[in-house]
């Protein structure tokens, strides 16, 4: 190739590199590309790494609830027995502030047979002391932890006793003995609303981690498939129902716009339906109690 | 190539601009993570069923009566003797929870009721607390957790036919029904209405 070839093949290489870099700023939108910092009086341009490593959330195939669970019965002792806690760990190893938003939304039918959630952001301020090195994202282990209270018994006498997760959500729920269904749902409802609706920040070298406890509501479950003694003993009739819940944690820039670009791209929650199995024709044996 | 890179000075250009789009095209992307957790958990939740199956060890017979009774005889030659009865639980279903099997009996000789001061001494496994002095009720020790729709077994009560049936009255004619109770593990003090369970 001659000579004047190759300086051409060079020139054009070089005009190329410097065309895709132009425009590969100029097409990018502004809230990605810049820290745009508006303030009352100062508009500041602020160039930082982001970089915020979050735990897998590895979401197992289905998870079983062992039975399901009445939040507004403060005798109800069991609670942590059949509750499935779930925890996401975050930490910002970059240099920008990032902040954390929850979304958590069950569909419809979710909802509708029993499937409750509490979320709540655990802040865990603790800074850790900057390396040279530059830090990458590494793969996060699982944090899941299902409930885990088993019920303390010390001696052949002593009665159960209520787990850690019931007596905060009590607390935290202000339930009492005179508390309903409806009065526990609806404080529920509005804790959820005010924590997804809010944020948590995490400095540079910060953890935070986000909190769900997961559980079936027993009268809504009772109210769409039979009475408790049927529910209980089937009679018959087996019964399983299946929730969809969609869950989504995300660290963005600590800016409105970049938090709801990034809530914008959202998959919508799959839609699974109520399954019964058939009910089942037995002849049984069973023979009536002659007290 | 170090000699061409001094010298020559369009390719030192090239390669210096080279390095500086990589360096910035490395400095954007990892601003412009973002780190979504986004996932779709799906949960269930089930009931359970259980039942009793009873019958004589040797005979298809199931002697029933017209109020549902099982009738029981002392007599070893008889189908029905007490020592070759059984009784298996069956169940199914995806909850997790209790059994208890309820057991109540009639005594009558010569067709008046009579009242009998002890529990028939039936052979059971360890797995079973006897707690028919309180309530009328075998309590199977172990948290049962059921696979769907497949139906499982547990033996409860085995054939014995050197039952020692203690005072057990010549002539006494013994009916008894068997019921199963199923509750989830976290509300049996409310179904059942005990503090704890029997065994603990």
């Amino acid at each position: 190739m001659s000579t004047a070839k190759k300086r051409t093949i060079k020139y054009v290489s070089l005009v190329a590199s410097l065309i895709l870099v132009v425009s590969y700023f100029s097409l990018l939108s502004p809230t990605s590309a810049y820290f745009y910092k508006s303030e009352t009086q100062n508009a500041k341009l602020t160039f930082a790494m982001f970089d915020v490593e979050q735990t897998l959330f590895e979401n197992e195939e289905k998870l079983k609830f062992d039975g399901a669970t009445k939040l507004c019965d403060t005798e109800e002792l069991l609670f942590d027995r059949v509750a499935i806690e779930k925890k996401i760990t975050l930490k910002n190893n970059g240099d920008a502030d990032a902040r954390i938003v929850a979304d958590i939304t069950p569909n419809d039918e979710a909802v509708n047979n029993g499937l409750c959630y509490y979320v709540e952001f655990v802040e865990e301020k603790v800074s850790e002391p900057e390396t040279d090195a530059p830090e990458t994202v590494a793969e996060g282990e699982e944090t899941t932890e299902s409930s885990t209270e088993e019920v303390i018994e010390t001696t052949t006498t002593s009665a159960i006793k209520k787990g850690d997760l019931k007596e905060y959500l009590e607390s935290k729920l202000n339930i009492s003995d005179s508390s309903t269904h409806d009065s526990v749902q609806s404080a529920l409802d509005n804790h959820n609303a005010t924590v997804e609706g809010s944020y948590v920040i995490i400095e540079p070298g910060e953890s935070a981690t986000v909190r769900i406890i997961f559980w079936s509501e027993y009268d809504p479950v009772m109210d769409n498939n039979g009475n408790e003694a049927g529910w209980q003993n089937a009679g018959g009739n087996i019964k399983n129902i299946n929730y969809s819940c969609n869950i989504r944690i995300v660290a963005a820039q600590d800016r409105d716009e970049a938090v709801a670009e990034a809530l914008k791209e959202e998959t919508q929650p799959e839609v699974t339906t109520t399954e019964e199995t058939s009910i089942e024709e037995t002849t049984t044996e069973e023979t009536t109690v002659q007290q | 190539m170090k000699k061409k890179f001094v010298e020559n000075k369009k390719f030192r250009l090239v390669v210096i601009l080279s390095v500086a789009v990589l360096l910035v095209l490395g400095a954007t992307l990892a601003w412009f993570f973002l780190y979504p957790t986004d996932a779709n958990q799906q949960f269930s939740v089930a009931n359970f069923q259980a039942e009793p199956v009873c019958y004589f060890e040797g005979s298809e017979e199931k002697f029933i009566d017209e109020d549902g009774l099982i009738t029981l005889s002392t007599n070893p030659e008889d189908a029905n003797y007490i020592g070759k009865f059984c009784v298996d639980v069956k169940y199914k279903g995806d909850g997790a929870g209790y059994l208890r099997v309820k057991m109540v009996h009639e005594y009558s000789i010569n067709g008046n009721s009579t009242q009998h001061p002890a529990n028939v001494p039936y052979t059971v496994s360890n797995d079973w607390y006897d707690n028919r002095g309180n309530d009328y009720c075998y309590y199977y020790k172990n948290e049962l957790d059921a696979n769907g729709d497949t139906e499982q077994t547990l033996n409860f009560i085995a054939a014995n036919n050197a039952i020692n049936l203690g005072e057990l009255a010549d002539g006494i004619v013994i009916k008894v029904a068997v019921e199963t109770d199923m509750v989830q593990v976290n509300r049996y003090p409310q179904v059942w209405g005990i503090d704890k369970l029997p065994w603990k």
